[in-house]
C-alpha cells in the first residue's frame, strides 16, 4: 500500500528535483550556445560535444548501477533491487542512444566520416547491444522471479565484459590519442564552464529519470501485489461456494 | 570433491551417450557448418589475397553461429524430458552440472570444428599455417570461452519463451572480445610475416576465460535455480 500511495502525489523533493533539473538544463543550453565560443574548425557542430560527453558518462553510470543492483539482487533477492536494476538499464540505454546518435553527427564533421573503428565507439556500441538485449529479455520474460534472476546474471556478465572489450578493441585498433576529451588542453575556460554546467544538468536529468522510473517500478510491483491478493481472495471465495454447494 | 567428480563424470557420460545414440547435434551442427561455409563461397571473396584476409573472420563467425545451435540443444534435451527439474533436486548439483554441460558443449563444438576448419581451409584455399599447435591452442581457448558463456546463458534462458532467438542476441555481444582475439590470432598465424604475434592475443583469450569461468560458475547456480517453476 505504501508504494501505491507514493504514486498518487509526488513528494515535494521530487517536484523540487524536477524544477531544478529544468532550470539546470536551460542554463546549460544557454551557456553552450551563447557563452561558450564556437570551435574554429568544426563551428557550431562542436556544440554536440556538450551533449555527447555527459550522456556517455550517464549511460555508463546507468549500466554500473544496474550491475550493482543485480549483484545485490542475487545475494539478497528483493523486488526493490530488481526495480533499481531495471531502471538503471533503461535510463542507461536511453543515454547510450543519445551518445550513439550524436556521435556520428559529430564525427561526420570532425573526422569526415560517420563511423570509425575507434575503441570507445566500439565499446559503447557493444554495451548498447548488451543492454538492449537485457531489456528484450525482460520484455519477453515478464515480471517473474525467474526473469529477474536471468536479467541479473546478464547485467553482471555485461559489465564484467567492459574491461575485456576495451582491452581487445584497443589492441586491435592501436592505442589512439585522446580524441577531444573534457580534460586538459584544447578547451577554453568558457568551454570548460559550459561543459561543467552540462555535466550538472545531465546528471540531474539522469537522477530525475532514474527516480521516476524507480517510483513507477515500485508502483507496478504494488499493483501486481494487489492483483495477486485479489486473485487469492477470489480463489478462497470460490472454494467456499463450492463447499456450500 | 570425489563425489562431485563422480557426478560430473556420470553427467558427461550420460550426455555423450545420448548424443552418440541420436547424433542429432553432431549431424545438424556439422551440416549447418558446411552449409555456412558454402554460403560464404558466394560472398564474393574472389581474389586470393582477399580470401586469405577474410578466412579467419569466416571461421570464427561460423564457430559462433554453430555454437548457439549446440548450446541451445544440450539444455533443450533435458527440458523436454523434464529431466532438469529432477536433476536439480540433487543437493550440490550446480557445480558438477555446470562442468558437465560445459564439457559436453566444448567436446561437441570441437568435433564440429574438426570438420569446419578443413572446410574453411579448402574453400578459401589456405595452405600455410605458422604453427599448427598454435592454431589448435587458439581454437581450444576460443571454444572454451565461448562455451562457458554459452552454457550459463543457455541455462538461464532455458525456461523463457523465444529462447532460441534470445540466446544469440545476448551471447554474441558478450563474446566479441573473444571472437576478435580469435580472429586476430588466427590471422597472425595464417600470415606470419604480416602483423603482430599470435601469442599477444592468447593473453586476452586467457583473461576472458579466467574471468568468465569464475563468474559463470557462480551465476550458473542462480541461473538454474528457478528450475521449471518460472
Amino acid at each position: 500500500m505504501q508504494a501505491w500511495k507514493t504514486l498518487e502525489r509526488p513528494a515535494p523533493w521530487l517536484v523540487g528535483l524536477a524544477g531544478l533539473t529544468g532550470v539546470a538544463v536551460w542554463v546549460a543550453l544557454g551557456l553552450v550556445f551563447f557563452y561558450a565560443p564556437s570551435e574554429r574548425t568544426m563551428g557550431v557542430v562542436q556544440k554536440i560535444f556538450y551533449l555527447h560527453v555527459p550522456s556517455a558518462i550517464m549511460a555508463y553510470a546507468g549500466f554500473f548501477l544496474c550491475c550493482g543492483a543485480s549483484v545485490v539482487y542475487l545475494l539478497r533477492p528483493s523486488p526493490k533491487a530488481d526495480v533499481i536494476a531495471r531502471a538503471g538499464a533503461e535510463v542507461g540505454v536511453l543515454f547510450c542512444t543519445v551518445v550513439l546518435v550524436t556521435g556520428p553527427l559529430w564525427a561526420r564533421k570532425a573526422w569526415g566520416t560517420w563511423w570509425t573503428g575507434e575503441p570507445r565507439l566500439l565499446l559503447t556500441l557493444i554495451m548498447a547491444l548488451i543492454f538492449v538485449a537485457y531489456l528484450l529479455v525482460r520484455a519477453v520474460g515478464g515480471r517473474r522471479e525467474m526473469t529477474r534472476k536471468v536479467c541479473a546474471v546478464l547485467a553482471i556478465l555485461g559489465v564484467a565484459d567492459i574491461p575485456l572489450v576495451r582491452l581487445s578493441v584497443e589492441r586491435w585498433r592501436g592505442a589512439h590519442p585522446q580524441v577531444i576529451s573534457g580534460e586538459g588542453a584544447g578547451i577554453s575556460p568558457e568551454m570548460q564552464v559550459a561543459l561543467t554546467a552540462s555535466f550538472v544538468a545531465w546528471g540531474l536529468l539522469f537522477a530525475l529519470f532514474l527516480v521516476l522510473r524507480i517510483r513507477l517500478g515500485f508502483g507496478q510491483e504494488a499493483v501486481e501485489e494487489g492483483y495477486r491478493l485479489v486473485q487469492a481472495r477470489e480463489h478462497a471465495w470460490e472454494a467456499t461456494l463450492e463447499k456450500r454447494a | 570433491m570425489r563425489r562431485a567428480l563422480r557426478t560430473w563424470w556420470a553427467l558427461v557420460g550420460r550426455d555423450l551417450r545420448i548424443e552418440w545414440r541420436s547424433k542429432e547435434i553432431l549431424y545438424t551442427g556439422g551440416l549447418f557448418a558446411v552449409v555456412l561455409v558454402t554460403l560464404f563461397l558466394f560472398s564474393g571473396f574472389q581474389d586470393r589475397a582477399v580470401q586469405a584476409q577474410a578466412a579467419p573472420g569466416v571461421l570464427w563467425v561460423s564457430i559462433a553461429l554453430t555454437g548457439t545451435l549446440v548450446f541451445g540443444r544440450t539444455f533443450e534435451r533435458d527440458r523436454e524430458a523434464d529431466a532438469l527439474s529432477g536433476l536439480l533436486m540433487i543437493p550440490g548439483i550446480a557445480g558438477p552440472l555446470f562442468a558437465a554441460k560445459l564439457t559436453t558443449n566444448v567436446l561437441l563444438l570441437l568435433v564440429i570444428e574438426a570438420l569446419l576448419v578443413p572446410a574453411v581451409f579448402l574453400t578459401f584455399s589456405l595452405q600455410h599455417v605458422g604453427s599448427w599447435p598454435g592454431l589448435m591452442a587458439v581454437l581450444a581457448l576460443g571454444t572454451l570461452g565461448f562455451a562457458t558463456l554459452g552454457t550459463v546463458l543457455a541455462a538461464a534462458l532455458a525456461a523463457l519463451r523465444m529462447r532460441e532467438v534470445l540466446l544469440p542476441l545476448v551471447l554474441y555481444p558478450l563474446v566479441i572480445p573473444l571472437l576478435l582475439s580469435g580472429v586476430r590470432a588466427t590471422h597472425a598465424l595464417l600470415h606470419p610475416h604480416a602483423d603482430g604475434d599470435w601469442t599477444d592475443w592468447v593473453g586476452v583469450m586467457i583473461a576472458f576465460n579466467a574471468l568468465f569461468l569464475v563468474l559463470a560458475r557462480w551465476l550458473f547456480e542462480e541461473a538454474v535455480d528457478h528450475g521449471e517453476t518460472g
